[in-house]
């Protein structure tokens, strides 16, 4: 540690021991910090201290009223605390008895019951029986607070964490706190639910067993559940989480705090929605389809019958009938090996997933791949946000919780979005794209305003001016459509960002598919690049992809148009679109996507002679496959996923493989062997050095590194090229 | 019903304020003079003036026993309780005037003319016993002369005869 950090430190001693901790901290965390525990119910280190349930005492010498509460106390300098005294001791005996005073003890039936804040501080600091002796208060036990979570107000100890979450963390404001002193109680306006996607966090935190989530109501005991570390797989973000199993199904996700991506919450989305794991109607065979049926093979039959059509099919049209459709939701290592597959094995450029529309595999004007260019903690510094044409709440949901950080912290929120927003309430600004307009041509209105300011520096970028003087038609047509109001809006909005301190300006990877918006993305980027708003901390611009693996999909060279690593290529092979409409493709791979929801009428192309599918289910895609081959879910494999903010991060095995499926790298591996490659995998550990091997922006990762957090490799190692 | 000038005055309210929400508290005020009491749509024209949740406001609604969460008696007897009024026997006047309305305290009479509550301090120590009639105070009170005040209100309100 540097000298002058050093002095910045406060000293103060806990229980005899010496602590440094920087000043401002909590007794409590200098205590936590030094290894020693201080019970605590109403505080969490994620919100302000309260001070309510009066759990963390300590005494503290020279401090004339003790004991005092650790969780609201800073430290000083020379400071002696003491957290076991009589007078300590006696003092949590005293609170936990008023806790249980109305307690209903019916641990037996509660879910939180071996990880129960209550029931151990109770058995490790209470009175080991109570003097009341009257009758216990009762309430209807549990209700509803929202279809998701059960509130069983007998078990409240009324600390208020869920309903500062509420207030302080999702600012959705809708659990609060009903009434005072001794009928107070959790609750909602009468009527009213408290339906935010962020709300089972509330019984993640609750420190009892008061609030419990529907899903996981009576499915298991905590001590019969495996606890595997991993990563949510439901959206970009790429929150870290806990998976929870018991007998070879997922019970719940719980938070696993990385302060760089998700800062310890979790969506309803990813907590709960791992449904499709646990499904009966997983598949569990690989299927051939006979006589027009599909019915059950053998691995060996299903992957040799492939290879044969395969090489039958390229000797007789060429390795241009065969194209790819790979996935955002599988591992980086099953990505690089599908296209690995087409390009190497199979001889074909035609690889694709659906994906947002951007120019080219890189922005012309950074050179830079098209990835949000600021990490998630920058939003925190950001002075402004611009959210546009994009709706995190719905979409990626905790980046939402990040960006309400920033408002906390000062930021003003921009949003320009056709529909409405849970953020509208908070933001500074909301312009709604009227119709016939399109988030494309208010960027381009803001973009041409920027041109026009006079303290944007324009060396080395004239062309953007040039290039956007052939819009003048498209801007003029849009400024009707927006009135004058909204155009002085959006001009004034380009103004501010020309002299604001950090902005980031953030637009929904799919929304450049919508018409007018196909300059989306550079257009944003230009606005960046010419108010000096990226490459600095608070400041940056991208897309927010949508799914686990939706960069990573992009960085592996699941793209027609480059190789792994964005090496673009010359002669680019068919798109997402063209692969899907092109006669001349004869055998389509897909690899854990549903293109058929894609095309009309759902049915895919008739002139496919050979279509495989690796799925979980029998999606609308499999149904009209030649083969199917059962893969598994982000549970029950290892591997690496890239997030939206080039986090690269590990998933492990939580589940024992379905019975009769593979990891679809598994699969690669075992169709590549028989087409006659020599690839010799073993774990995806394997695959991933030979990615760090050749994309530069993997350069040096190893399987080991990528530990519990990740690493976020996002510079650009020229080195690594070999 | 919350009137429309009402809401213009809560929304002038949160105006004048440097965070809107300060202006919660007077505005649950004038919804409720509006309704008598707070009432769903109270709570939602509050939240939409302030730009809160109506959960939020609810909670506020709730903490404050002066904001009714039922319909209240055309009067509101407001007997205090606290300590130099309790010393003073307000036991007995609440009890008297509950014989009296035949409700307990907490409770509206059935025609909806009067109710009877108990209070904290109304700072009336130096004239207790006290009490309040919607907002307006009596000192020194006896039974007698709460038969007199209650006399006087039912002729006020056009109230024949109690039985
Ligand atoms: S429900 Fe749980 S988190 Fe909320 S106040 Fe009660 S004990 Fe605390
Ligand atoms: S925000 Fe996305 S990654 Fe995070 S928990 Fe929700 S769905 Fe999962
Ligand atoms: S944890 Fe300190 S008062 Fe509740």
């Amino acid at each position: 540690m540097p000298e002058e950090k050093k002095d910045e430190l406060i000293h103060l001693t806990i229980d005899g021991m010496p602590v440094e901790v920087p000043p401002g901290t909590l007794v409590w965390a200098a205590a936590q910090q030094a290894g020693i525990e201080i019970p605590i119910y109403c505080y969490h280190p994620k919100m302000p201290p309260l001070g309510a349930c009066r759990m963390c005492f300590v005494e503290i010498e020279k401090v004339p009223k003790p004991p005092q509460t650790s969780c609201t106390t800073p430290v000083a300098e020379g400071m002696v605390v003491h957290t076991k005294t009589e007078k300590v001791l006696k003092a949590r005996q005293g609170t936990l008895e008023f806790l249980l005073l109305n307690h209903p003890l019916d641990c037996p039936i509660c879910d939180k019951a071996g990880e129960c804040d209550l029931q151990d501080f109770t058995l490790r600091h209470g009175p080991g029986k109570t003097r009341f002796d009257l009758h216990k208060r009762h309430y209807q036990k549990p209700i509803p607070v929202s279809n998701d979570v059960l509130l069983d107000r007998e078990r409240c100890i009324l600390c208020q964490r869920c309903t500062r979450f509420s207030s302080e963390i999702s600012m959705d404001n809708g659990l609060v706190m009903i009434s005072r002193g001794f009928r107070m109680e959790v609750g909602t306006a009468p009527g009213h639910a408290f339906d935010s996607v962020f709300s089972g966090n509330t019984t993640e935190i609750c420190p009892v067993g008061a609030l419990t989530a529907s899903t996981y109501r009576f499915k298991a005991r905590p001590w019969e559940l495996k606890h595997t570390p991993g990563v949510c797989n439901n959206c970009s973000v790429g929150c870290n989480a806990r998976i929870d199993t018991r007998v070879d199904r997922v019970t719940r996700l719980m938070s696993r705090n990385n302060d760089a991506i998700d800062d310890g919450w979790l969506c309803n989305r990813g907590r709960w929605e791992f449904g499709y794991v646990n499904n009966p109607q997983r598949l569990r065979t690989p299927l051939i389809r006979r006589n027009g049926q599909l019915s059950a093979a053998s691995w060996d039959e299903a992957i040799s019958y492939i290879a044969t059509r395969l090489k039958e099919i390229k000797a007789q049209h060429g390795a241009q009938a065969i194209a790819g459709i790979g996935s955002t939701r599988t591992t980086n290592e099953e990505a690089y090996l599908f296209q690995k597959l087409l390009r190497q094995v199979l001889g074909s450029n035609n690889v694709d997933h659906q994906h947002g529309y951007f120019p080219g595999p890189r922005d012309q004007l950074t050179g830079k791949p098209w990835m949000m260019t600021n990490s998630i903690v920058d939003i925190e510094q950001a002075s402004h946000i611009v959210l546009i044409a994009s709706d995190p709440y719905q979409r990626q949901p905790i980046l939402n919780l990040r960006i309400k950080k920033a408002l906390r912290k000062g930021a003003r929120i921009s949003i320009i979005n056709a529909a409405e927003t849970e953020l509208d309430r908070l933001a500074t600004l909301k312009l709604t794209v009227p119709e016939g307009a399109s988030a494309g041509v208010a960027a381009k209105i803001m973009l041409k305003q920027v041109l026009k300011n006079p303290e944007v520096d324009l060396t080395g970028h004239e062309e953007i001016r040039t290039l956007l003087q052939r819009e003048d038609q498209v801007i003029r047509a849009g400024e009707d459509l927006f009135g004058a109001r909204m155009t002085t809006q959006l001009q004034a909005l380009a103004d501010e960002l020309v002299g604001a301190q950090g902005a980031i300006l953030l637009y929904d990877e799919m929304a450049t598919l919508e018409p007018g918006n196909e300059d989306l993305a550079a257009d944003l980027q230009a606005i960046a690049v010419l108010t000096g708003q990226i490459d600095r901390p608070g400041a940056g611009v991208g897309p927010l992809f949508e799914d686990a693996n939706s960069l990573g999909a992009r960085d592996m060279g699941l793209l027609p148009d480059s190789l792994p690593g964005y090496q673009a290529l010359a002669e680019p092979g068919l798109d997402y679109n063209e692969i899907l409409s092109n006669s001349q493709v004869k055998a389509l791979l897909v690899m854990g996507a549903n293109p058929a929801r894609h095309v009309a009428d759902g049915k895919l192309s008739s002139g496919l002679e050979l279509l495989v599918v690796q799925d979980l289910l029998l999606s609308e895609t499999a149904q009209q496959a030649d083969v199917v081959l059962p893969a598994v879910s982000f549970a029950e494999k290892d591997g690496s996923m890239t997030n939206v903010d080039h986090h690269v991060q590990a998933i492990h095995r939580a589940l024992r493989p379905l019975p009769g499926a593979r990891a679809d790298w598994e699969i690669l591996t075992a169709l590549a062997r028989y087409l006659g490659a020599e690839w010799d995998y073993t774990h995806p550990g394997d695959i991933l050095l030979e990615i760090a091997g050749q994309n530069p922006f993997y350069a040096g990762l190893t399987w080991e590194e990528l530990g519990a957090q990740g690493v976020r490799s996002l510079e650009e190692q020229e080195a690594a090229h070999v | 019903m919350i009137s429309e000038q009402a809401k213009q005055r809560m929304r002038d309210l949160a105006s004048r304020y440097p965070v809107a929400r300060s202006a919660v508290m007077p505005s649950l005020h004038i919804a409720q003079l509006e309704e008598g009491y707070i009432t769903a749509e109270g709570l939602q024209a509050v939240a939409e003036a302030i730009n809160l949740t109506i959960d939020d406001v609810e909670s506020i609604a709730t903490f404050y026993t002066m904001y009714y969460q039922r319909p209240q008696g055309k009067k509101i007897i407001h007997v205090c309780t606290s300590i130099s009024c309790y010393l003073r026997n307000c036991d007995a006047l609440v009890e008297h005037l509950e014989q009296r309305l035949q409700i307990k305290r907490g409770e509206t009479t059935p025609d909806g003319n009067y109710s009877l509550k108990t209070a904290e301090c109304i700072a009336a120590c130096s004239s207790a016993p006290a009490l309040q009639v919607n907002g307006e105070f009596y000192e020194h009170m006896t039974n007698e002369r709460a038969d007199a005040l209650i006399d006087a209100l039912d002729q006020e309100l056009g109230i024949e005869r109690r039985v």
